[in-house]
């Protein structure tokens, strides 16, 4: 256990010192795409690993879960939207790993940053003002469709094996859906504490213009992105 | 989604809340140790980890890590071995150290023909190189020996280049193939056995090149 600690405060001071110089031997990819381009064959529970892990750091993915859940106070509601969610993004998801699909994923992650903002927008009571009536529960379905693709474009660059990749794409999204569940538990436990202060009713607003900025700031990112490419 | 206010029957009782985030605490906790500690640092406290092959990924994963590190070290050290002549460094006596300088200009290679047999572990690489002249062409087969290895074919030359020629997962060999040196350097093979039995390698090169050797 000691030995163990000793190596990660070394790797970690090493890389602080050799990062700017960093041109590897071999070319070593480390991380979670380094291993998946070792091994092969079918393994479940490092995928499903892999998609829970996917789901929890994606920030983008979270933002839109928590303006989806901001104004629903029953849980059968929140059943609702993100079961629709779940589905589309779960289809995208497999059809594009499996079949391989052409994904620009600047493209995508900028409609990604654009479905944050049109839920914040939404939030705010903005489609009503215009007297825009937009099915939520389509729209949800829409941009989940996108969110699919998103994390598709992520899979395709780990180079996974062609060898069990159904198995192990089941099992990630399988994983995608526990880490989402986790996500949403904690999101929702935060918010139904906020809500029973008045200051919910004070700073909802602003907590949805916060929102759609952080959707507007993924997108010019994505954007700038795209047209460096 | 009109912008509401909750009344406070349709929330949940302080109670609840404080019963949830009890609970959420926990389950942080155990994903922690049987899923995270071991999925990213093959720490397996809970032995969990083993039976879900996390701690695997875990120690694949600081191994690659810890070898990237190694690689890293290993360039920086490179760096410092060659003379650089812009440092203007009046005091300072820097003893010369000569880089390795493979010898291409003098000599011109015939045909040589080599091989190799090399013992991989579980989780054990080997890295073969061949000395080659830019424009030459080898010839080469191996063989895992009914085992199955994961291989990169490449190049590496002085001021960082480096030229990639194949690579393949889980190959039980390879038969006749070639390639041609793009530049004057070493070029050869990199294998790693990420199965559970020891592989024996064979490897068999002919070509126009002046020294196989083990990395």
């Amino acid at each position: 256990m000691k030995r163990k600690i000793q190596n990660i405060i070394t790797a970690v001071t090493l890389t602080f010192v050799a990062s700017p110089l960093m041109t590897y031997a071999h070319g070593v990819t480390t991380g979670d795409k380094g291993f998946l381009q070792e091994v092969s064959g079918f393994l479940p529970f490092e995928f499903m690993y892999l998609g829970a892990k996917h789901m929890v750091t994606g920030y983008d993915h979270l933002l839109f879960l928590f303006g989806i859940i901001f104004f629903l106070y029953k849980l059968r509601e929140v059943g609702i939207y993100v079961t629709i969610f779940a589905l589309s993004h779960m289809a995208t998801l497999m059809a594009g790993v499996y079949f391989d699909l052409p994904i620009n994923a600047y493209i995508i992650d900028a409609i990604i940053g654009l479905s944050v903002v049109y839920k914040a927008m939404d939030n705010m009571g903005l489609f009503e003002r215009l007297k825009m009536s937009i099915n939520t529960k389509t729209a949800v379905g829409v941009f989940g469709l996108f969110h699919g693709l998103g994390l598709a474009a992520k899979m395709q660059e780990f180079e996974i094996a062609r060898e069990g990749l159904l198995g192990n794409l089941l099992s990630f999204n399988a994983g995608v859906e526990i880490g989402q569940i986790f996500a949403l538990w904690i999101i929702l436990i935060a918010m139904n504490y906020w809500r029973r202060y008045k200051s919910f009713n004070k700073y909802a607003y602003v907590t949805n213009v916060i929102l759609m900025t952080l959707g507007f700031v993924l997108m010019g990112y994505q954007i700038a992105g795209y047209i460096m490419s | 989604m009109k912008y509401h206010a909750p009344t406070i029957d349709q929330l949940p009782t302080k109670k609840q809340l404080l019963k949830s985030t009890i609970q959420a605490l926990i389950a942080s906790l155990i994903i922690l140790f049987v899923f995270i500690l071991p999925g990213e640092y093959g720490i397996d406290p809970t032995g969990a980890g083993k039976l879900l092959g996390l701690t695997r990924m875990g120690e694949i994963k600081q191994q690659l890590k810890s070898e990237a590190d190694i690689a890293a070290l290993e360039e920086l050290e490179n760096i410092r071995k060659v003379p650089s002549t812009s440092i203007s460094s009046e005091n300072v006596n820097v003893p010369a150290v000569e880089p390795e300088i493979i010898e291409t200009n003098t000599l011109t290679v015939d045909q040589n023909t080599d091989s190799m047999t090399l013992t991989l572990v579980p989780d054990a690489a080997a890295e073969v190189k061949l000395v080659m002249k830019k424009g030459s062409t080898v010839n080469y087969s191996w063989s895992a020996n009914g085992g199955k290895l994961n291989f990169d074919t490449h190049g590496e030359g002085q001021g960082g280049l480096s030229a990639k020629y194949d690579s393949g997962r889980n190959e039980s060999g390879q038969d006749n193939q070639s390639f041609v040196a793009e530049f004057d350097g070493t070029h050869g093979w990199f294998w790693r056995n990420r199965t559970r039995e020891t592989v024996t390698l064979d490897i068999t090169a002919t070509g126009e090149f002046s020294e196989m050797k083990k990395i």
